[in-house]
């Protein structure tokens, strides 16, 4: 946590303020999903409240709040109220691990801008990603209804299943990186593309050092794997109206039922960051190297001499915002193209699902696995 | 002496993982059970972060925590929990000597734990004997030289491989030169399992078995 109380202050600041972001993005991303899903479907989403109703979700708020709590007769008091909270704390955990921007410099102090910089930053999301389960099992079983404990043992199944291919398609992306840390990953994909091979360096300069130029198959996987992991369609079956009521959050209702939104807004915002760390270059601007970026803002000092910050730290503090803006709207992109996938495709059955993430995911994840690393082997083909 | 945070973590920590383990056998409802198992194994890989040993304690939450018990929890919550209760306590002729097997399995390692111990005192006296006598008299005697052989042959001791700044390369190179036999050999034993489970599956029907 920190050795001197400072540090100490600034982690538990860092930790409230990016926890209480995560937490007020939803509602905005709820109102994009309905505004930006009823453009979509030629229809026009809720306009009353406020100006392009965006008080709406304020106003669901006030109502889940004042809503009735309930809790049905047979169901089991403790882990029906645990659940929720379940769900949310993974998707919680695992965004600890991302990094936002590089770390700021300033009087002293070093701040990094993610809240636990971790040597295996890449497997710990794995990790803590599958602990995503227990959520949705406690919350369907401890309903007491069956519609309930079915969807629970479907969502689980499935997400047990994508797991496995979120994994495999990892190790192709760690097999050409070479480091679990993000921080490292996202330092390998500054500048132009440029890579070695059978021994000769080769450059592009046309497209940026992004993760996706190496590994276009895992992005595909991940992709993929990742709408899975969260629920989200084409892979709703777990909460699918139309099939089971709603699955595994039939019996919750008011404040509950909002945490378990709140819980697959996070999933998804830590999805698109991954997806935005690992695959197009993270909190970096393309082509342009950390380096040339502070060379930049240092020749233009002068102009921005005026706030009372020693030049150092002012370089460093410009940096770190326009990789904290680079991220948001990589990220943002990402979450647009969830909100879009899902009012666009229907939604799989649930042994469609199961034939893809098992028969067809997993095979062509191996397979990517053995490519990348003959290339790797064969023709020191990495990234530089 | 002022506590340290490594202090903290480690009580906190030692506290919340013998206290769930406890729960794990005091608890009525099985899927409490399961669940504080779980609670117990990411405690333990938590614990296992503060010791620096980053792969492992990120390994221990992925597996233990986050597949083995979730397929514990899930097949759990499948059992129609009073029935399963009335049939554990009844008193038919299979219960009782599934009891009497338990209690016999429990006899034969309590029994084999207390026979063996003389045996390996006088084992670790000789070995002690041995090595002081060489010490003080350096006597390179063939009798003495056998014992030493005879006796440190059985235990020969694996070389500690040195701290390195990438503990995660050093032990998948270990992993993948020294081990690689037994990673292959236990990689086949788990699709042995995986194939039997499946086939007992298949042969009895499923869930859908009529018992009862």
């Amino acid at each position: 946590m920190g050795d001197t109380t400072v540090e100490l202050i600034v982690n538990a600041i860092k930790i409230a303020v990016i926890f209480i972001s995560i937490v007020s993005t939803v509602p905005l991303l709820v109102w994009v999903e309905r505004r930006g899903g009823a453009f979509i479907q030629n229809r026009l989403g809720p306009n009353r409240v406020g100006p392009l109703g965006l008080l709406q979700l304020a106003a669901d708020a006030v109502k889940f709040i004042f809503k009735e709590e309930f809790i049905p007769d047979r169901a089991e008091k403790v882990l029906y109220f645990m659940a929720p909270g379940l769900c949310l704390l993974p998707s919680a955990l695992t965004f600890a691990a991302i990094p936002m921007g590089s770390p700021i410099e300033i009087l002293g102090f070093t701040i990094p801008l993610q809240i636990a910089n971790l040597d295996v930053g890449l497997i710990y999301i794995l990790g803590v990603a599958s602990l995503g389960v227990y959520g949705v099992l406690a919350a369907g079983w401890s309903s007491g209804n069956k519609f309930a404990l079915m969807g629970a043992m479907r969502a689980a199944s499935q997400m047990i299943s994508y797991e496995i291919a979120l994994g495999v398609s990892l190790i192709g992306v760690l097999l050409i990186f070479n480091t679990f840390d993000l921080n490292q990953i996202v330092a390998l994909q500054s500048g132009p593309l440029s890579f070695g091979f059978f021994g000769n360096p080769v450059v592009i300069s046309f497209l940026p050092n992004w993760g996706i130029f190496y590994q276009p198959l895992a992005f595909l996987l991940f992709l993929t794997a990742a709408f899975a992991e969260t629920n989200r369609l084409p892979f709703d079956l777990p909460e699918g109206e139309s099939e089971i009521v709603a699955g595994f959050h039939t019996e919750y209702g008011g404040f509950k039922f909002n945490m378990f939104f709140m819980a697959e807004y996070g999933h998804m915002i830590t999805s698109s960051a991954l997806i935005a760390t690992l695959f197009f270059g993270g909190f970096g601007l393309p082509f342009v190297t950390d380096g040339a970026l502070r060379e930049f803002f240092n020749s233009q000092y002068q102009a921005l001499s005026f706030i009372p910050l020693a030049q150092a730290d002012l370089v460093s503090v410009l940096t770190a915002v326009t990789y904290l803006l680079s991220f948001i709207i990589k990220t943002g992109f990402w979450l647009f193209f969830f909100i879009w996938i899902r009012w666009s495709l229907p939604r799989f059955r649930y042994d469609q699902l199961m034939d893809l993430g098992w028969k067809t995911m997993l095979p062509w994840g191996l397979v990517n696995i053995v490519v990348t690393a003959i290339m790797v082997f064969y023709s020191q083909y990495k990234a530089v | 002496m002022t506590p340290t945070t490594e202090d903290l973590l480690f009580h906190t920590l030692a506290f919340l993982a013998t206290g769930s383990a406890l729960l794990v056998v005091m608890m009525t409802n099985p899927i409490y059970s399961a669940l504080f198992l779980a609670l117990s194994m990411s405690v333990l890989g938590l614990m296992f972060f503060t010791l620096e040993a980053y792969f492992i304690a990120v390994a221990q939450i992925t597996v233990y925590a986050g597949a083995v018990m979730v397929l514990f929890v899930m097949v759990l919550m499948l059992f129609d929990l009073h029935k399963e209760h009335e049939d554990i306590l009844r008193v038919t002729p299979l219960n009782v000597s599934k009891l009497i097997a338990i209690g016999a399995l429990c006899g034969i390692l309590v029994g084999v734990g207390l026979l063996k111990a003389p045996h390996k005192e006088d084992t670790l006296r000789k070995t002690e004997a041995a090595i002081t006598q060489t010490l003080d008299q350096d006597v390179t005697s063939d009798a003495s030289n056998e014992l030493i052989v005879a006796e440190t042959k059985s235990e020969a001791p694996v070389e500690k491989p040195a701290m390195t700044d990438e503990p995660t390369k050093t032990l998948a190179k270990a992993l993948y030169t020294r081990f690689l036999f037994a990673f292959e050999v236990l990689g086949l034993v788990i699709l042995l399992v995986l194939v039997g489970a499946v086939a007992l599956a298949k042969s009895k029907g499923g869930t859908h078995h009529a018992a009862h």
